[in-house]
């Protein structure tokens, strides 16, 4: 080694100099530029980007956080809740012979280019969506899914009866119909806007009649709306401008909303929910439980057809310790399907927790000393199953308890979702969000047929699925309830799944924020948020 | 010298194209369907085959692949499978933010890693000396995740004093030119923006840089120390030159060579390696919208991703020789 170079003390001393006085200048507090939050503003913080403003073709949750404020459907979700009131129709009927939906409409509204909402308005939309040959209806690269999903097998048209009567006619009974029409996807944009921009160009500029006009959209960054001052809801917007910032990892998008530089989150981890319990500045509210996490049995398998044997796995799982541990304090144990929020359920109780008789049922099976199967878990995380891995090595354990020797398997989810869908599961876990508060969006969507070649609709009881589709076309809301009520039942009674959970979700906020509402569906609307 | 470039520049192109079918051939390995990462939770069998079609997913692979390599000849990189909008689109507006990240990166790993080396190697075995080498190691060892996080716990949270996320504050008015806010904020004289942006850029920037901080002031400490025992050094001093004119002047300009060869390096792997700096702090750069494009099996940007990185560390690494050439007469490429 060489000896110190003389004279090269002072350097030292003008580079630490010099870093101070860089820091000094840099990192004294600037004045604050731009659309800060504050009492006119408010700043949402967002996991994800949206991938369009048209929201119609979306399926993207992202998405229709920012198209909740733009746009309105004919009838939305209450408040914090699941059931239907008004929006852009103000009432609505439906014939006896459950054909014809006649939805009357809100009168006085404009769209933000200031032309008037009107069945003529609401009738151009619905043929956007439902017509292929519609000229602004393809969208490269996009389709209109919750279409598919939940309006074309039974729409046939929509007739202008006045300027503010729209009726929808259908090829066949639809009692979920208006249910259906609450979800998001189906908002209505100006006709002129569509004809303006075309069928693409509308994902760029979107022009509802919500509380909140679009100004722009710096993709992979933020989004900024602006208050609708003709918006039909009197008083509402409370707040003037509404910023969504894209933060995707949780971590950092806590640490922004503790230095206040966003208001509000979504989807924070669940340590930092107990920070920010602990934290003076921040509060915590959550969004309805909307979702079950549950274990599926592939029926097509000779084992799974066995009733003891799901019921001895039933038996054999513990599920509060689970919930309680591995869902952040804000889960609980789900007895049936539909979480409580919801109406057609059925009265149940829980499975209890009876290794005992688990054992016994093995052994009356032919298994008294247990058997090997490969048991898939979920490699993402979702309110209904916040840590896959975690759930379902509790789950194995308890099973090994009882002798059930469970092998953990997962792939990437996009395979997952398509392999459920095969037979290559023989258990796995899967769930379930809500999209409207009908009980056909969750048993329609869970008995809706029996494949032998589909593990997802491996349960073939013809009780239950023909109780299932009978309600989709009973008129009468009391027998729908009695009917989903029974199919519910007998499904439970057959250990169909092995229900674990429904979450709650938190949203963190801090503490000058009022009138933030969850929302099941995650949308909430921004509309009556206070910046005190 | 510049037929050495012109013959560099040419040998780009075998080198892309093999990276382009290793890629593609990789991609297409990964266990997974771009249109059930696409369609989501909702997937019918109907709509993936539909979406299959509609992206030429359906077709064998050397077909794939072949119109792919047809389409990038001509300037078509194809359409981004998340976002349906032509990846050259989704690249450019991302790919100035990643620019002015490494910019920032790269001045900080230089500005703080080549004194501490160069004082380390003045004072071999001082407190000095093992103070930068205790922070150089530092630099290496610290998860960039942590690191970035913490900076963003001390600086923002608890002192307020620098922003949490993006590359410049929501609503401030700044005409884009290149999309360098701190370079467009310079060519309108808004120095408003000016200010904003390199508040947004230091704590980005000082998480990106420590790992090349830390192995540009080890380059330069044994470097230097090399140098400063050479027979010129000797004479130098004889000569009753400065001390510092010595160290700096003679020596560190020769001990810079094989420093300019890390920095090359170094560059190259702050542009593809800025994925978790960029998530941390929400910054609007390539480098999360590849992580993105990976976990969507977005093939097209990805491939594009990888031809564009590539292409970038190849010039980058040009341009490093062609510097060699200027710092040391003696070398002259034929």
């Amino acid at each position: 080694m060489g000896k110190p170079v003389a004279g090269m003390r002072n350097p030292v001393a003008v580079l630490v100099i010099a870093a101070m006085v860089i820091a000094g200048i840099v990192v004294v507090p600037g004045s604050v530029t731009g659309w800060a939050a504050g009492p006119t503003t408010f700043i949402w913080g967002k996991s994800g980007d949206a991938d369009t403003m048209d929201n119609p073709v979306s399926t993207n949750g992202e998405t229709s956080e920012v198209t909740t404020q733009l746009f309105n459907t004919l009838v939305r979700m209450t408040p914090g809740g699941t059931d239907v009131e008004p929006d852009l129709a103000t009432s609505w009927s439906v014939s006896p012979d459950g054909l014809t939906w006649t939805f009357k409409l809100r009168r006085g509204v404009t769209f933000h280019d200031g032309t008037a909402w009107n069945a003529a308005a609401a009738k151009f939309n619905f043929d956007r969506w439902a017509d292929e040959k519609n000229p602004y209806h393809a969208v490269k690269g996009l389709d209109y899914e919750y279409w598919s999903d939940f309006a074309a097998d039974s729409f046939q048209e929509a007739r202008v009866i006045d300027p503010y009567t729209l009726a929808i006619v259908l090829k066949k009974p639809d009692a979920p119909f208006v249910y259906n029409m609450s979800i998001v996807a189906f908002d209505f944009a100006s006709p002129a806007s569509i004809k303006q921009y075309g069928g693409q160009g509308v994902s760029l500029h979107p022009v509802g009649t919500g509380p909140y006009k679009f100004v722009e959209w710096v993709r992979d960054d933020h989004v900024t709306l602006i208050a609708n001052p003709t918006y039909f809801r009197k008083g509402l917007p409370k707040t003037q401008r509404v910023i969504m910032r894209v933060m995707k990892d949780n971590a950092a998008r806590f640490l922004a909303l503790k230095s206040g530089e966003i208001q509000a989150m979504e989807l924070p981890n669940p340590d930092d929910v107990k920070a920010a319990m602990a934290d003076p500045n921040l509060a915590v509210t959550y969004r309805p439980p909307f979702n079950v996490g549950f274990v599926r049995f592939n029926m097509n398998d000779p084992l799974f057809k066995d009733k003891r044997i799901r019921q001895a796995m039933a038996l054999a799982v513990n599920r509060k310790p689970i919930v309680d541990a591995l869902y952040g304090g804000y889960g609980v144990v789900a007895d049936q399907h539909m979480p409580p929020v919801m109406w057609g359920r059925t009265n149940a109780t829980p499975v209890p927790y009876d290794p005992t008789q688990a054992k016994q049922l093995l052994a009356e099976a032919g298994y008294p000393n247990g058997f090997s199967f490969d048991f898939w878990y979920i490699p993402v995380s979702r309110a209904y199953f916040p840590n896959g891995k975690d759930i379902g090595t509790a789950i194995a354990s308890d099973l090994g308890k009882v002798g059930i020797r469970a092998h953990l398997q997962t792939e990437d989810w996009s395979t997952y979702l398509k392999d459920r869908q095969t037979n290559k599961f023989s258990v796995f876990m899967i769930g379930w969000n809500g999209d409207n508060g009908d009980p056909d969006d969750w048993l329609g969507y869970f008995y809706a047929k029996y494949d032998a070649n589909n593990g997802y609709y491996s349960y073939n009881n013809p009780t239950v699925l023909d109780l299932v589709q009978k309600a989709r076309v009973e008129t009468s809301k009391d027998k729908r309830a009695q009917m989903y009520a029974q199919a519910e039942s007998i499904a439970l009674a057959d250990y169909r799944d092995i229900l674990i959970a429904h979450s709650r979700v938190p949203l963190l906020l801090r503490k000058n924020i009022s009138g933030l509402v969850g929302q099941p569906d995650g949308n909430e609307y921004m509309e009556t948020v206070v910046v005190h | 010298m510049g037929g050495y470039i012109v013959r560099r520049i040419i040998g780009l192109l075998p080198t892309l194209l093999g990276v382009s079918a290793a890629a593609f051939l990789m991609i297409h390995l990964l266990p997974s369907d771009p249109a059930v990462a696409y369609l989501g939770e909702h997937a019918t069998p109907e709509a993936i085959a539909r979406v299959r079609h509609e992206f030429g997913l359906d077709q064998p692979l050397p077909v794939q692949y072949a119109v792919y390599l047809w389409n990038v000849v001509r300037g078509d990189f194809g359409e981004s499978l998340d976002s349906h909008r032509p990846v050259s689109v989704e690249f450019l507006p991302r790919f100035p933010a990643t620019i002015e990240l490494t910019l920032g990166a790269i001045t900080v790993a230089l500005v703080v890693g080549i004194p501490i080396g160069l004082i380390s190697a003045a004072r071999p075995n001082s407190i000095l000396d093992r103070l930068g080498m205790a922070f150089a190691l530092a630099g290496v060892s610290l998860p960039v995740f942590w690191l970035g996080l913490m900076l963003v716990y001390l600086f923002s949270v608890y002192f307020h004093a620098l922003p949490t996320a993006g590359q410049i504050a929501v609503g401030l008015p700044l005409m884009p030119i290149t999309r360098i806010d701190v370079l467009d904020g310079v060519l309108t004289g808004n120095w408003a923006a000016v200010w904003d942006a390199l508040r947004h850029l230091i704590l980005p920037s000082v998480t990106l840089s420590t790992y090349s901080m830390a192995i540009i002031a080890r380059m330069t400490r044994a470097s230097m120390l090399d140098a400063l025992h050479q027979d010129y050094i000797r004479t130098a001093r004889a000569k009753g030159l400065a001390a510092w004119a010595v160290v700096i002047g003679h020596g560190l300009r020769n001990a810079l060579l094989p420093v300019v060869t890390v920095i090359g390096l170094q560059v190259g792997s702050l542009l593809t390696g800025a994925i978790l700096t960029e998530t941390i702090f929400a910054w609007p750069g390539v480098g999360r919208f590849m992580y993105d494009s990976i976990l969507f099996r977005d093939y097209p940007v990805v491939l594009a991703g990888i031809l564009l990185f590539s292409l970038l560390f190849v010039l980058v690494n040009l341009f490093v020789d062609v510097l060699y050439a200027f710092l040391d007469p003696r070398i002259r490429y034929a």
